[in-house]
């Protein structure tokens, strides 16, 4: 009988196979084994996944095309974990910005998704500055600027975590210049002075405010090895940019070239990240390429029936994630997305909502008014 | 070379339509009742005939603009328009008098009505409360308004042309606030469909003195009770209610909830077993991308949270005593279980003056306000006669003032 403890044994296995020298990033067949290991395991102790699995009639024997994936929503309505709440360590919960309740995501133990994020970060992030410097990768370490709150100060939140664990990881030094919703534009200055390789990471939300709040400023200029990491849209926002012009103002904002302005893909549900390649490609794409971890699989599916498309087809994107032990394995978002023939991911933003017309009303913003 | 543009004051042209209809009011008051009746009910009939030109022509133009099948469309206009016969209007104009005695009421002088895109035959009961109470009126179109409100004025014109001159449709973009304002200023009383946003945002041309008649956002829910005896005549019933417009209108059912765990998982069978034959005799329109991504999505959901009964083009949800969550509408519906009646009101009391509608075989009791529902048998939630009141208003509210 696998145990919860084996599988998570495995998947570190996994990551570090993925991302150490000399041996290939992908390898589909190994990932898929553990996912449909990792996905029976949770159909067994993962309530809401095993009635969507009777449902749908799961096979975990035909790889992950063989069972179903969990609409995130589902975090918001039931408890989505492997483990008994009297051992949660740590919840995670979604903005909750548009109607109803937040979706949690609850851990036990945060070491395989720290082990996750550093692994991804270390890839397409905090690079060294040179290919020789690869092996020693451990040493590149940056001045971070964060344009996102703290840690202590949304304790909930994923993306706060995210960041707090690059300081640790990958930072000489951090500023988090947003606090309480505020920026601190001195401590920003200062930092964008120092000269020193840096990091700028944030909201797209929170660098677009920026803007704003420096527009009579003179644009900075970082040294060559910096980069900016821009995350999340604009939901619930009042302001709102495209990416290609969210990549341009950034660049010019930081002194930045094109290809070292990359985005993050993440979400509360999820373990595991995404990113651009602009830094391990040393290019910019337009639109913009999304690295896919080894130890995720990402798909489009069709939006009007959770089918899985061929390669290069528009659809909503599915994640199978297998730093996702403790919870589910697989997610389905309502993003839309088209996935390459090498994999990476091409993303096309939120399905737009079919919200009723007229003087209709969806329950749930009767309730929430 | 340079093309002549004709410029079109359409300003002028709405208010000139206004003036015209306004003069018209001293005109439909001194017509008889029985004209007025005739005209109203003769129109009705044309457009309900689907032998008769204007009826044929309605089913061919207005499913597809109104999003809705063949089938589902002629639905529509035969149980709204057959709830228009002069029994129903002698009713109307006894409760009318029942009502305003011993007062003398002075019709408003127009009425102006906004509509709505939701269902096509919203404008039907409005028009004819008007002209029953002797009030002109001027309706201004959704822009994906289906056109049956101008079929029916051509009706009414058709059958009589003085009638007919007492209704005034109108198209232009809700943006378009100098017109907006000309619709306003001619009236006395306004009437305002549509979401909430739509309905806060036009209050601000309701001009002072005018009687604005609000509609704002809405939906509907089922209740079974313990003692409920007829499961299956309740679940047929309530099946035609979500599939009637597809789920669209504003007294729509969204969620029923069932006194009993057992009795709650079937009623939700029964009533997946009750929309199956309605998927052919009234089918569902077509879903768009986002909307058919959203059911698929819901419906997941439903599986992952309880148990899904589902079939081509509907679903039903059963999730014991989960929570409330919001449902894609096209024939997407949700069943919960109560304790009792006093957990039903719990559960309601979130919807507040949005729960337009509830169905019930049995008398649910005292709701706690501001929940005001129109209470319905199940079938009927869609297919509010004449006098049922409106917004928990009797449905001449705001179209006559009182004088000593």
């Amino acid at each position: 009988m696998t145990s919860l403890r084996e599988l998570t044994s495995d998947v570190h296995a996994l990551i570090s196979r993925c991302v150490a020298k000399g041996r290939p990033e992908q390898d589909p067949p190994r990932r898929d084994a553990l996912l449909a290991r990792i996905a029976a395991f949770q159909a067994e102790h993962v309530a809401p996944f095993g009635r969507l699995c009777r449902a749908r009639g799961a096979h975990f024997d035909r790889g992950p095309d063989g069972w179903p994936a969990l609409p995130t929503d589902v975090f918001r309505y039931a408890r989505v974990a492997v483990h008994p709440e009297v051992d949660d360590q740590r919840v995670f919960r979604t903005s909750g910005t548009t109607s109803g309740a937040r979706g949690e995501h609850p851990f036990a133990d945060l070491g395989l998704y720290d082990h996750a994020l550093e692994a991804a970060a270390r890839r397409a992030l905090f690079r060294p500055a040179s290919e020789a410097a690869v092996d020693r990768a451990s040493e590149a370490r940056f001045s971070l600027v964060m344009l996102a709150p703290a840690p202590d100060e949304v304790p909930d939140s994923s993306l706060s975590y995210m960041l707090g664990r690059f300081v640790q990881h990958f930072g000489d030094d951090v500023a988090w210049v947003l606090r309480d919703g505020t920026f601190d534009l001195a401590l920003l200055i200062e930092r964008m002075q120092r000269g020193e390789p840096t990091a700028v990471l944030g909201t797209s939300f929170a660098f677009v405010l920026l803007e704003e709040m420096l527009d009579a400023e003179a644009p900075f200029a970082l040294p060559a090895a910096s980069f900016a990491m821009q995350t999340g849209g604009f939901k619930g926002k009042s302001r709102e940019l495209d990416p290609l012009a969210m990549r341009a103002l950034v660049a010019e904002r930081f002194g930045l070239l094109p290809h070292r302005v990359v985005s993050e893909y993440g979400m509360t549900e999820l373990c595991s990240q995404l990113y651009g390649r602009g830094l391990i490609d040393g290019h910019a794409h337009e639109p913009e390429r999304l690295w896919v971890p080894g130890w995720v699989k990402v798909a489009a599916m069709d939006p009007a029936t959770l089918a899985p498309l061929p390669v290069g087809m528009e659809g909503i994107l599915r994640f199978d994630d297998c730093a996702n032990v403790g919870s589910c394995v697989s997610i389905q978002t309502a993003d839309r997305g088209i996935v390459q023939g090498d994999g990476a991911v091409i993303l096309l933003g939120r399905t737009p909502g079919a919200l009723p017309r007229g003087c209709s009303l969806a329950i749930e913003e009767s309730t929430t008014e | 070379m340079s093309r002549t543009e004709i410029a079109i004051d359409r300003e002028s042209t709405l208010r000139r339509g206004l003036l015209r209809l306004e003069e018209r009011a001293p005109v439909l008051r001194a017509m008889s009742p029985e004209q007025v009746d005739e005209a109203i009910i003769g129109a009705a009939r044309m457009l309900a005939d689907p032998e008769s030109t204007l009826g044929r022509q309605a089913r061919e133009a207005l499913p597809s603009r109104a999003e809705l099948s063949p089938e589902m469309l002629d639905w529509a206009l035969r149980t709204t328009l057959e709830t228009v016969t002069h029994e129903a209007l002698r009713a109307c104009r006894d409760a009318l008098t029942r009502d305003l005695h011993p007062h003398r009421p002075v019709p408003a002088r127009l009425h102006s009505l906004v509509l709505s895109s939701n269902l096509c035959t919203a404008s039907i009961k409005p028009i004819v409360w008007s002209l029953l109470v002797g009030a002109p009126v001027a309706l201004k179109l959704a822009a994906s308004d289906e056109g049956l409100t101008e079929l029916f004025a051509l009706a009414l014109t058709l059958t009589d042309e003085q009638i007919g001159q007492c209704v005034l449709p109108t198209r232009f973009s809700r943006a378009d606030e100098p017109l907006t304002r000309s619709l306003f200023a001619a009236a006395d009383a306004i009437s305002i469909y549509g979401s909430d946003h739509t309905v806060q945002a036009l209050s601000e041309f309701v001009p002072a003195g005018a009687e604005r008649i609000a509609h704002g956002h809405g939906l509907g829910a089922a209740f079974v009770a313990a003692q409920d005896p007829d499961l299956e005549a309740f679940a047929t019933g309530l099946a035609l209610d979500v599939a009637a417009y597809d789920q669209r209108g504003c007294l729509s059912p969204q969620v029923v909830f069932v006194e009993g765990s057992e009795r709650g998982r079937t009623i939700a069978r029964l009533l997946a077993d009750a929309l199956a034959p309605l998927a052919t005799s009234l089918p569902r329109a077509p879903l768009s991308v986002p909307h058919a991504s959203r059911q698929v999505q819901w419906r997941r959901v439903g599986e992952a949270l309880g148990e899904l009964f589902e079939g081509d083009g509907y679903s039903v949800a059963f999730d014991d005593q989960g929570p409330v969550r919001a449902c894609p509408l096209g024939r997407n519906i949700a069943v919960h279980t109560v304790a009792n009646q006093g957990e039903l009101a719990e559960r309601l009391t979130p919807f507040g003056v949005h729960l337009k509608c509830l169905a019930a075989q049995s008398d649910v009791g005292p709701l706690p306000p501001p929940l005001s529902p129109r209470l319905s048998a199940p079938g009927f939630m869609q297919r509010p006669t004449l006098l049922d009141l409106h917004d928990g208003r009797v449905p001449w509210h705001g179209l006559l003032r009182r004088l000593g």
